[in-house]
């Protein structure tokens, strides 16, 4: 499921923007993944640490600056592929925070992920840019403004979350037939699939 | 038939204001010509339509226009197309999808929290806002020979 997004730079001022809407979505503190970018990293710190002060040494002076403690439950990887002609040849995993025992755990446990990846957020970013025709690469279709960006961003988004079935989350009943399921409903929020009308007729404040 | 659980008072004074599915709202009577639902709130007796905080609320377009818009712009069909498509004017395309853009935003922000999850990947998409100059900036020289196609030519062609 795609939880949020942020249409913004590259910058770590719009990283922290984005990780504190996410911090704010989810209760537990799971296992992140990403790519390299350095932001990530500052912005999981910035919202998963706690500051320590120094004991009082009794002399004169500046009191030293007091110590930032990341959370020892923070479990942070970040991916990094190395190409060769523009195809991947080999990945590179680091574990930048967390105890790499309980993030195997995690991964033995996770019914989809047999590693640390970023699969999943890839396969959806494609899904987005064959959905959204503003972000539809060499044509002219390109957002001209940044509220129709957001607009037709969102709106797909929601008709991704709660529309359209997925087809790697189809269960099966006692009697063998699927059930075709949308990320929300895999998510528990919702226990059916929104038709976009139902979506568009939902009453919000 | 209308399911009334997710309706709520839109009436910011009275108490149940804002609360789904407890019971207060009732049907009242229908209007107009597409025959929608007058409700009413049995706590303040506020009456108000069935569109009441949804997009359909003074549009012109009828619910099921407004529906195919959202669905053929979701399915990655351009505004211009999606109006060509369903022979509406571009600008008519655009507003309903701003507004559904609102719509979904409110949505997203209300319904997506409290996950529990074990997993979280983040990642970035590559895409550009650009819009092009219509006039191009002001200068000094306005000539032909500078900023044109150049000077006619005064030799003879013969």
């Amino acid at each position: 499921m795609i939880i949020n997004f942020f249409i913004g730079q590259r910058s770590l001022e719009d990283c922290t923007v984005f990780i504190a809407d996410l911090v704010e979505r989810i209760r537990t503190k799971p296992l992140f993944t990403s790519d390299e970018l350095p932001h990530y990293q500052t912005a999981l710190v910035e919202h998963y640490s706690h500051c320590e002060a120094h004991p009082k040494t009794g002399k004169r002076g500046r009191p030293r600056k007091p110590k930032v403690v990341i959370d020892h439950d923070l479990k942070y990887a970040t991916v990094h592929k190395i190409r060769e002609n523009g195809k991947v040849i080999r990945v590179e995993r680091t574990i930048v925070f967390g105890d790499p025992e309980t993030i195997e755990q995690i991964l033995k446990a996770s019914r989809v992920s047999s590693g640390i990846n970023t699969s999943f957020i890839e396969r959806s970013n494609l899904t987005l840019r064959n959905h959204n025709r503003k972000l539809t690469r060499k044509t002219l279709c390109f957002a001209k403004q940044k509220q129709a960006l957001e607009a037709q961003t969102t709106i797909i988004i929601t008709y991704y979350n709660f529309s359209l079935p997925h087809r790697g989350l189809t269960l099966r009943d006692s009697l063998g037939r699927r059930i075709k399921r949308t990320p929300a409903m895999a998510a528990d929020l919702i226990d059916r699939i929104w038709p976009m009308g139902e979506i568009l007729a939902y009453p919000m404040s | 038939m209308i399911d009334l659980s997710t309706y709520f008072c839109p009436n910011p004074t009275c108490k149940d204001y804002g609360i789904r599915g407890k019971g207060n709202i009732t049907t009242s009577t229908r209007y107009g010509k597409n025959k929608t639902h007058l409700l009413r709130c049995k706590t303040c007796n506020q009456r108000f339509s069935e569109n009441r905080n949804t997009i359909f609320m003074h549009s012109n377009y009828s619910r099921e226009t407004i529906q195919r818009i959202i669905l053929a712009v979701s399915e990655c069909n351009s505004i211009r197309g999606t109006a060509r498509i369903l022979q509406l004017d571009k600008d008519g395309v655009n507003r309903i999808v701003l507004k559904a853009g609102n719509h979904c935003k409110r949505i997203l922000e209300n319904l997506i929290h409290d996950l529990c999850l074990t997993e979280c990947q983040l990642d970035e998409l590559w895409t550009f806002v650009k819009k092009r100059k219509l006039f191009p900036t002001k200068t000094s020289n306005r000539s032909m020979a500078a900023t044109g196609s150049g000077p006619p030519s005064t030799l003879n062609p013969s």
